[in-house]
C-alpha cells in the first residue's frame, strides 16, 4: 500500500514521518507546477473551483509515481468539498488508474481517524510508545516548518537583497524534513535560526502589516494564491495568514485552547455578524480580520476560489466589518485565469492606500 | 518660481496603456505645461520614443527635467527605458491627479482601453478601489471595435448616442453577446443612433454592476480616461447616477499628470536618474528567456539598451536581477 494526499500546507512533512515508522509507505505527489493545474483542467467539470483542480492534478501524478491508495478529506456541508471524493473517484476511475479510495469526515475524527488510524497501527504490530513518539516528531516537524514560514514573513520586508529570505525559507524546510530523529531537530532548528540571522536586514524600515485571510486551500498553498505571501513581503509589507495545518488539526481535535489565535476564537469574534457557523473558512474569514485589526495589522487581503459559495457569504460581510473596523480590505477571486498583472497593480495600489493612510495618521498624532 | 538662469523645474509623467500612451509635464507648481496623447499600436517601447521626441519639441524653453514618473500596464518597461525615478501602478496615478485638480473629489471613475477602475475617495485619501476583473467589456478597445464595424469615426460616437431619444435595451453583459444583441437590433431595423445610446447605457450598467459593485459613490463624481471624450458614456452614468459628472479638462492624460505629480512629490531634492531626450534616438529592444534553474520556469525579460542589457524582471528569485549589478 502506498498512500497519497494532495498539498495542503506542509501536511506531507508530518504524514512523512509517519509513515516512516508506522507505515503505510507515504508518496507525496510532485511539487505543484504548471503541469498540474492543466492536468486538472484538462480533466476536471470546467465549472468547479480552483482546488479541486489542482488536487485532481495533484493526484494524477502522484498515481503516475506509483501510489495506490488516495486518502482524502470529506464534508457534508454546503462547501463542495463535499461532492469531491464522488467526484474524483469517478474521473481517476475513468482515466484507468487502479487505487483504493480513503475518505475521510472532519466531523467523524473519532470513526474515520482515530480508530482507522489504530487499526493500521495494531495490523502492522507497532507498540503504542512508537506511535507516539513518531506522532510527536510529526508534530513538532511541522510546527517548525511552519515557524521557519512565520520567520520568513516577518524578514523578507526587512531583506536588503531580494530573494534571499525565499532561499532561505526553501533551505530551512528541507532541513527540517530531513530529521529523522527528535534528538536531531533542536540542532537543525538552531542552524535554521543562524541561517536567518545572517540575511542582510534594513532595521530602519518599518514595514506595513496585512493578514491574509480567506478559503483554507487557496490561503495555505503559495502555488494556489499565486505566491501573495512572497510578492507583498518583496513589496515590503508583513503579512501573516490566518490558516496553519496545525491550527486546523488542533480545531479538528477540540484543542482550541493551546492556540493564540484560534480558529474558535475567530469564530466567536464573528458572531455579531453571523449567527451560525457555516462550516469552513467561512466565519473565520469574518473573524480573523477582527483578532487581527485588534493586535495592529492595518489591512486584510481575503482569498477566494471563484464560485466558493461559503466565501461567497463572508465577502459583503467583510465590505461591513471593513467599515465598522476601519480596516481596509481587498478581495482576490482566483481562477486560472486570473492574471498576474492584475493582482500585481492591484496589491500595490492596497499598499499605496495602506501607506498613506498610515502618513495620515502620523499627521494626525503630530497635530494633538 | 523662475530660477537661476531662467531654468524652470519641471517633471515629466509617463502612462504605457494597452492602447494609448501619454505624456505630461508639469512645473514646480503641479500646473500642466505640455501633454501629449498617442497611440502605442502595440509596441510601448517605440510608442515611448515617439511620444518623448513629441513633448520635448512641444517643452517650453528652459525646462530642466527634474524627476520621473511612469504609470500604466507597461510602466516598468518604460521605467526602465527612460530611467524612471518613480514607477507606479495606475489607480494610485490617477487618484492622485484627480485630488489634484479636485480636492473635493468622492468618486473617480476611469475606463481606458482595457480596463476600468472605480476608486472611492475620502477628505483626499483613497479608501477603496475596484477593477474589472476578467471582462473587458465596456472598454475603450470594445467601443473602437464596435465603431469600426458600424462605420462611425470614434470621436463622433459619442454624438450619436446624444441624438437619440429612445435606446434601444442591449445586453451589456459580455462583448460577445452584446455585439451579436447590437447585431440583431441593427438588421431589425432600429435606427443607428438608438443602438449606440442603447450600447452606452450597456456598457454603464455592466460597469455599475461589475467594477462598481458595493461601492459607495457619491458626488463629486470624476469621469476620467479615454472613454470620458465619449458624450454618450457620460450622458449614460449621468442617468444611472443620477449626479452630475465632471469630466477634467485633461482627462485623457490624468495618469500621465498623475505619474508626475507623484515623481515630484518624490523628488524633493534628490537627483533624478531621468537618461535624458536622448533615449528616443537609441536603439532598444527586448529578448524573452526561460530561467531553467528550478522548476519554477520563470519567464525572464532582458531589457537591451544600445546592445548592453540594463534590467531584467519576471524572475521570482532575483537571480537575474542582481546580474545587472554585477556587470
Amino acid at each position: 500500500m502506498k498512500l497519497t494526499v494532495p498539498h495542503i500546507g506542509h501536511l506531507d512533512v508530518f504524514l512523512d514521518t509517519l509513515g516512516k515508522t508506522i507505515g503505510p509507505e507515504f508518496i507525496a505527489p510532485p511539487k505543484t507546477s504548471p503541469r498540474t493545474l492543466s492536468l486538472g483542467m484538462k480533466y476536471a467539470p470546467p465549472s468547479t473551483c480552483l482546488p479541486f483542480k489542482f488536487i485532481l492534478g495533484n493526484f494524477i501524478e502522484a498515481l503516475e509515481q506509483g501510489a495506490d491508495t488516495i486518502a482524502m478529506v470529506s464534508d457534508h456541508g454546503p462547501c463542495r468539498v463535499g461532492m469531491y471524493d464522488v467526484v474524483m473517484q469517478q474521473i481517476l476511475r475513468d482515466l484507468g488508474f487502479h487505487f483504493t479510495w480513503i475518505s475521510m469526515d472532519d466531523t467523524q475524527i473519532w470513526r474515520d481517524y482515530l480508530v482507522r488510524f489504530n487499526r493500521e497501527r495494531r495490523a502492522r504490530g507497532v507498540s503504542i510508545w512508537r506511535t507516539l513518539r513518531a506522532l510527536r516528531l510529526g508534530w513538532k516537524k511541522l510546527r517548525f516548518c511552519e515557524k521557519v514560514e512565520f520567520l520568513a514573513h516577518r524578514i523578507r520586508p526587512l531583506e536588503r537583497k531580494r530573494g534571499e529570505t525565499t532561499r532561505v525559507e526553501a533551505q530551512c524546510i528541507k532541513l527540517i524534513h530531513g530529521v529523522n530523529h527528535p534528538n536531531q531537530l533542536r540542532e537543525v532548528w538552531k542552524e535554521c535560526l543562524r541561517l536567518f540571522d545572517r540575511i542582510e536586514k534594513d532595521f530602519t524600515r518599518k514595514p506595513l502589516k496585512v493578514v491574509i485571510t480567506g478559503e483554507g486551500y487557496i490561503v495555505i498553498n503559495p502555488h494556489a494564491n499565486q505566491e501573495i505571501e512572497r510578492r507583498l513581503g518583496e513589496m515590503g509589507v508583513e503579512v501573516t495568514r490566518t490558516v496553519w495545518i496545525s491550527h486546523k488539526i488542533a480545531h479538528a481535535l477540540h484543542l482550541d485552547c493551546f492556540i493564540p489565535k484560534s480558529k474558535a476564537k475567530a469564530i466567536k469574534a464573528s458572531k455579531p455578524y453571523l449567527k451560525y457557523n457555516l462550516g469552513g473558512e467561512c466565519n473565520s474569514s469574518i473573524g480573523y480580520p477582527i483578532l487581527f485589526k485588534r493586535a495592529g495589522f492595518e489591512g486584510a487581503i481575503q482569498l477566494l476560489p471563484l464560485g466558493c459559495m461559503l466565501e461567497a457569504v463572508a465577502k459583503p460581510i467583510l465590505v461591513r466589518v471593513s467599515k465598522e473596523y476601519d480596516l481596509p480590505i481587498l478581495t482576490f477571486s482566483f481562477d486560472e485565469n486570473l492574471s498576474e498583472t492584475m493582482v500585481t497593480t492591484r496589491l500595490s495600489a492596497f499598499i499605496d492606500l495602506l501607506q498613506r493612510r498610515r502618513e495620515r495618521s502620523y499627521l494626525k498624532q503630530e497635530k494633538k | 518660481m523662475k530660477e537661476k538662469d531662467d531654468q524652470m523645474k519641471g517633471y515629466l509623467g509617463i502612462d504605457v496603456g494597452s492602447v494609448s500612451t501619454d505624456l505630461a509635464v508639469i512645473d514646480q507648481e503641479g500646473r500642466v505645461l505640455c501633454y501629449q496623447y498617442g497611440l502605442t499600436h502595440g509596441q510601448p517601447i517605440l510608442a515611448v520614443q515617439r511620444g518623448l521626441k513629441e513633448i520635448e519639441s512641444r517643452l517650453p524653453k528652459g525646462v530642466d527635467i527634474c524627476g520621473v514618473g511612469t504609470t500604466g500596464s507597461a510602466r516598468q518597461l518604460a521605467g526602465a527605458l527612460v530611467g524612471a525615478d518613480v514607477v507606479k501602478n495606475e489607480i494610485t496615478a490617477h487618484a492622485v491627479a484627480s485630488v489634484h485638480f479636485y480636492p473635493e473629489v468622492k468618486t473617480v471613475l476611469e475606463i481606458g482601453g482595457q480596463d476600468s477602475k472605480i476608486i472611492i475617495i475620502r477628505d483626499g485619501l483613497v479608501i477603496d478601489f475596484g477593477m474589472n476583473t476578467v471582462c473587458a467589456a465596456g472598454t475603450g478597445s470594445f467601443l473602437d471595435q464596435q465603431a469600426l464595424r458600424l462605420n462611425v469615426p470614434i470621436e463622433t460616437f459619442g454624438d450619436y448616442a446624444l441624438r437619440s431619444n429612445s435606446p434601444v435595451r442591449i445586453a451589456g453583459r459580455c462583448t460577445v453577446f452584446a455585439e451579436s444583441d447590437m447585431i440583431h437590433k441593427q438588421q431589425m431595423g432600429y435606427p443607428l443612433s438608438d443602438i449606440i445610446a442603447g450600447l452606452c447605457e450597456a456598457l454603464v450598467r455592466n460597469y455599475l454592476n461589475n467594477v462598481a459593485k458595493g461601492k459607495e459613490i457619491r458626488s463629486p463624481i470624476l469621469f476620467q480616461g479615454g472613454v470620458a471624450a465619449n458624450q454618450g458614456i457620460k450622458r449614460a452614468f449621468e442617468k444611472e447616477l443620477k449626479e452630475e459628472i465632471i469630466v477634467p479638462k485633461y482627462y485623457p492624460v490624468m495618469g500621465a499628470i498623475g505619474a508626475a505629480l507623484l515623481a515630484k512629490e518624490k523628488m524633493d531634492g534628490v537627483e533624478t536618474q531621468f537618461k535624458g531626450f536622448r533615449v528616443a534616438e537609441l536603439e532598444c529592444r527586448t529578448e524573452s528567456l526561460v530561467c531553467k534553474d528550478c522548476e519554477n520556469r520563470c519567464e525572464v525579460v532582458k531589457f537591451i539598451m544600445d546592445s548592453k542589457p540594463i534590467a531584467y524582471w519576471g524572475d521570482r528569485c532575483g537571480k537575474w536581477e542582481s546580474e545587472i549589478g554585477r556587470s
